[in-house]
């Protein structure tokens, strides 16, 4: 699904070339549940905004679904990104102007789901993730597990091929944290890609194989 | 369309959430289009929009006479002669012709008499504009002739006002100047013509001449007093009536005298009237007003632009969410446009709110001539409001929306909510320099009016404007007409004055009185005029000599100093008493340089056996305008038959201001004789008063549209230091921890809110300055580089800047470091 190679990322600072990533070759199969593990600015959340095409700004090779994301323009990578990707942040970003069912709602949107179609997709999702009942409220009314659990359902709302996590349970406690990572993996088993990134060696537990970086490398 | 619903529906859901923010952006639009939508009222009333009611006024023409006075001087003017109007018949390219004259006068007479507006129209005047009466019938070729019974035509709003709407309106009549006209018709509703102004009455033009006029006026190809209407017929050009128009004009004229001059052409010109050769002085100043008002709009769209950009950076989490899951970036940008056309809708409506407003302080401070439909809220003045509110909410929102969609999602999302990148705003400075450089622009132009019309107000005039009435009464009405003898007591109109002037020396309000045949700022007398030892006589650019023949007590009363020799006694009026004069100071000067005045002689109205002896010098005055210093200016005592005018006019002293006293005068002469006209009194400061129209005009329209666009400059100032201070609350609060002092703080906030004010105050400078060479015409007594103007709006600008960015600075001063790192 995704095959990075010689991808690097660098900030220029004050004439000289800071590297956030360096030389990066990274595989990921469909189906996989891949950790990205790294002390903190390692470049780990670099690297998954890059896989998510959040950010443009490096040099390489990557591809994915066979699609050369590197020969693409903007509005190719952000419709290719828009088809097959969803995104779970450690801050939850949901819109505080939205209700939860909004929340849901927007991806769709985006992707000119017509209405009635998203009514169904939006009442289905609330319903597998048991947050019918709290459909009509504002993120700021939510427990922060909750919020993380309509972060997740957002993420998934249109049948995404790829899961990106950053930290997904940074912000929570164990047993919602325990309760968010269950669920990564039934939806991996569903036949989801997913990558996390992630501090905790529990979270990593779930996953398939780990990927460390160290100063924008991947060591083994 | 489900999308842009959507669209709607977060947007005014997220305006609910920001309460002051939705208040403040709707109250600067509904200032700045509410300006605009007063102006674009009047702007159309009084170029765009035909006149109410008129058929096809695209094929109805006002007739001009451009005239040749030899020397290459020529002039283009509506009136004309009434025989030249009806040579336009003899012109082919018109299916109808028509004539009106504008008049005063006098309805009833003694105590009850009041003064109306009439209109003397030919017979044709209604049908041509297409136009029949709602109650009655119009008037008939039998009722427009000379010696015809009087009738009249009433306007609907004179019907209702001041007649109650009597149904039996028709069998009443008009005791109007001398005749009692039968009301033969009711004219609709807001139909006032080819012009703005309604009249109470409508008169048959012919029939009505002895009462607005002379009858000689309806022969004579020397008096221009009538302006004329023309309806094209089907099928001809503009072009070619002229024309046609033009060579009838000149067969006429050549017929009539083959010594006349035969160079006049026709000129047509759209039916309203400010569109036509002649733009009126009202027209001029709604231009300027609109233009000033547009510079308004300009500094309330800068400012909203200000307020939705530091919104966009507010939002910059959000957007960055939006476009993490799939939002393109026209998306983002329609989602905000639409918040920013919601805002604008507001606004506007909010406008109408103004508009209604702005539309009475325009009557009555800017165009008191204005009739009340200009400033109606019409549905061309709806349709205008909203345009320009659609038009603003792109203007002032495309920007910011385009800079929020601009949003680096990944480094937008790192960050959180706080704008990370910390740029400076270079494009809120921006903004704010724009609104402080428009602002400056219209403070320079209110302190250089303001200047020039206190210069004007402080003039010394030579007359005491605030303790002096004049007073005056149609003649015509009054049944006195002139002799032919030289002007003297025996004069029917000479002798009502000097009775109506008996009577009201004795009234107890009134310190003194005089008559004279010339008035202040009305018409001037001039006569054949020789001084002994001179071939020639000065010339001015005020022209003259003039002269006024006066009554005893005549320079007592006007508050005319006399600084040599003495003024005119009751002995000088006696007839067969040696012939005195009084001359002005800047007749003496040029007419005797360095030799003294009194004893010299004037020869006056060709007598050049007798000798006019000059008895006095009277203090230059300013009577023939404000910008006149110098006229030569004698006065010769009424009664001693020198010249012919009779007296037409009385001016009254009162021992209080005379805006207080006029209305007892008023009544007291009104009394004083059996079945007098109208009596028309008013103060000289009111008679000088349109003198200072366009500097008062300027003044108060810079003023004013200053002063808000000051309001809404600062605002925005407010607003955007106050966004800053929030976005580097952490920032600041390091800088506390680390040592700084308030002062510190301070300065740092302040420093930037000043950078944007000063780079806008210089180039408003320039801007203004510039400007200022421009209208140097329109000013009185000031330079373009005015000090004091320029200082006195700079000082403005910078202290409310200051103000402004007080406020905010003062909070930052008071951020607890501790709450400050802690804030995210």
């Amino acid at each position: 699904m995704i095959t990075l190679r010689n991808l690097e990322k660098c900030y220029d600072t004050g004439g000289a070339k800071t590297f956030v990533l360096r030389q990066v070759n990274f595989d990921v199969a469909p189906g996989e549940f891949v950790t990205i593990m790294g002390p903190s600015g390692a470049g780990k959340s670099t690297l998954l905004a890059i896989l998510g095409m959040l950010d443009g700004q490096w040099t390489g090779e990557y591809e994915f679904l066979s699609e050369a994301v590197h020969k693409l323009s903007v509005k190719q990578r952000n419709e290719l990104h828009k088809h097959y990707i969803g995104f779970v942040f450690q801050q939850y970003h949901l819109i505080d102007g939205l209700t939860v069912e909004e929340n849901l709602d927007i991806p769709l949107s985006y992707r000119n789901v017509p209405k009635k179609e998203r009514q169904a997709i939006v009442a289905d999702t609330l319903d597998r993730f048991q947050i019918v009942a709290k459909k009509k409220l504002f993120p700021n009314q939510l427990s922060g597990g909750q919020q993380q659990l309509v972060a997740v359902a957002r993420a998934i709302v249109a049948s995404p091929k790829l899961i990106l996590a950053d930290e997904p349970t940074g912000n929570l406690h164990s047993s919602q944290g325990r309760e968010i990572m269950e669920l990564f993996k039934k939806l991996n088993a569903q036949g989801t890609t997913i990558i996390q990134v992630t501090h905790s060696e529990v979270n990593a537990s779930y996953g398939d194989r780990v990927v460390n970086l160290l100063d924008g490398w991947i060591v083994k | 369309m489900d999308a842009i619903l959507q669209d709607l529906r977060y947007a005014l859901r997220g305006l609910a959430r920001s309460p002051g923010f939705a208040i403040a952006v709707v109250a600067t639009l509904a200032l700045g289009i509410g300006a605009n939508t007063t102006m674009f009222g009047v702007l159309d009333t009084l170029l765009l929009k035909p006149p109410a009611r008129v058929r096809d006024p695209g094929r109805v023409a006002r007739v001009y006479f451009n005239r040749n006075f030899g020397e290459g001087v020529t002039f283009t003017g509506a009136s004309t002669s009434f025989p030249s109007y009806e040579s336009l018949k003899d012109a082919t390219g018109f299916s109808a012709t028509a004539a009106w004259f504008d008049g005063q006068l006098s309805l009833g007479h003694g105590a009850e008499a009041k003064s109306i507006k009439v209109r003397g129209v030919t017979a044709s005047y209604f049908p041509l504009l297409g136009v029949g009466p709602v109650l009655g019938r119009s008037f008939s070729a039998a009722d427009d002739k000379l010696g015809a019974e009087p009738v009249a035509i009433v306007s609907h709003r004179y019907w209702l006002r001041s007649m109650g709407g009597e149904s039996g309106v028709l069998q009443r009549s008009l005791p109007i100047g001398r005749h009692s006209y039968a009301i033969v018709g009711v004219a609709p509703e807001g139909f006032s013509g080819a012009d703005l102004e309604e009249p109470d009455v409508w008169l048959p033009l012919r029939t009505a001449t002895p009462d607005l006029n002379d009858v000689e006026a309806l022969t004579s190809r020397n008096w221009f007093w009538v302006r004329a209407l023309v309806r094209l017929a089907s099928g001809r050009t503009l072009a070619a009536a002229e024309a046609s128009a033009t060579l009838a004009e000149r067969r006429a004229a050549s017929a009539s005298d083959r010594r006349r001059d035969t160079s006049t052409s026709v000129v047509l010109g759209p039916i309203q009237e400010a569109r036509g050769p002649r733009m009126s002085g009202d027209a001029k100043v709604a231009l300027w007003v609109g233009a000033v008002a547009l510079m308004v709009l300009l500094v309330a769209c800068a400012n909203v632009g200000n307020l939705l950009l530091s919104r966009g950076l507010r939002r910059r989490r959000e957007m960055a969410i939006r476009a993490g899951l799939g939002a393109g970036r026209g998306r983002l940008v329609r989602q905000l446009l639409v918040e920013s056309l919601v805002l604008a809708i507001g606004g506007g409506a909010a406008a109408l709110l103004v508009a209604m407003w702005g539309g009475a302080a325009v009557r009555a401070f800017l165009l008191p001539g204005l009739p009340a439909s200009a400033t109606l809220l019409q549905t061309r003045v709806l349709v205008f409001t909203a345009a320009v509110a659609t038009l603003t909410g792109l203007l002032a929102g495309v920007v910011p929306a385009w800079q929020a969609s601009r949003t680096d999602v990944a480094e937008s999302l790192r960050g959180g909510g706080r704008d990370v990148t910390a740029t400076r705003g270079r494009l809120r400075s921006a903004l704010v320099a724009t609104q402080m450089t428009l602002t400056l622009v219209l403070l320079v132009g209110a302190g250089l009016f303001v200047h020039s019309l206190r210069n004007a107000q402080s003039l010394d005039y030579g007359l005491d404007l605030d303790h002096v009435l004049e007073a005056s009464v149609d003649a015509q009405s009054a049944g006195v007409s002139r002799t032919d003898s030289p002007g003297g007591p025996s004069d029917p109109q000479s002798a009502l004055y000097l009775r109506l002037l008996e009577a009201i020396r004795a009234n107890p309000a009134v310190s003194s009185a005089a008559a004279s045949v010339g008035e202040p700022y009305g018409w001037s007398h001039s006569t054949d005029l020789r001084v002994s030892g001179r071939d020639s006589l000065p010339h001015l650019s005020s022209g003259g000599p003039y002269f006024n023949a006066v009554t005893a007590g005549f320079f007592a009363t006007t508050g005319t100093r006399i600084v040599r020799g003495r003024g005119i006694t009751e002995a000088d009026q006696v007839r067969g008493a040696s012939p005195v004069a009084v001359v002005g100071q800047t007749f003496a000067r040029l007419v005797w340089p360095g030799r003294g005045p009194i004893g010299q002689c004037l020869y006056v109205n060709g007598n050049d056996s007798t000798c006019v002896q000059v008895v006095g010098v009277a203090q230059d005055t300013r009577a023939r305008g404000v910008t006149e210093a110098q006229t030569l200016m004698y006065y010769i005592p009424f009664g001693q038959h020198l010249v012919t005018p009779p007296i037409n006019g009385l001016l009254i002293r009162t021992r209080g201001p005379a805006r207080l006293a006029d209305a007892e005068v008023q009544r007291a002469l009104q009394r004083a004789e059996p079945n007098l006209p109208y009596v028309s009194v008013r103060s000289l400061a009111e008679a000088v008063a349109p003198q200072w129209r366009s500097w008062r005009l300027g003044a108060t329209m810079f003023t004013a549209f200053g002063l808000l666009a000051l309001a809404i400059a600062a605002l925005g100032l407010y607003a955007v230091t106050a966004y800053g201070v929030t976005q580097r609350t952490q920032e600041i609060g390091v800088r506390i921890a680390l040592g700084a002092q308030r002062p510190h703080v301070v300065r740092l906030v302040v420093t930037q809110a000043a950078r944007a004010t000063a780079i806008g105050a210089a180039v408003g400078l320039v801007i203004a300055l510039g400007l200022g060479r421009a209208v140097v015409a329109l000013l009185f007594d000031v330079k373009p580089v005015d000090g004091i103007s320029v200082l006195g709006a700079v000082a403005t600008l910078l202290a409310v800047s200051g103000v402004a960015a007080f406020f905010p600075a003062r909070r930052a001063a008071r951020i607890d470091p501790m709450e400050a790192l802690r804030y995210e």
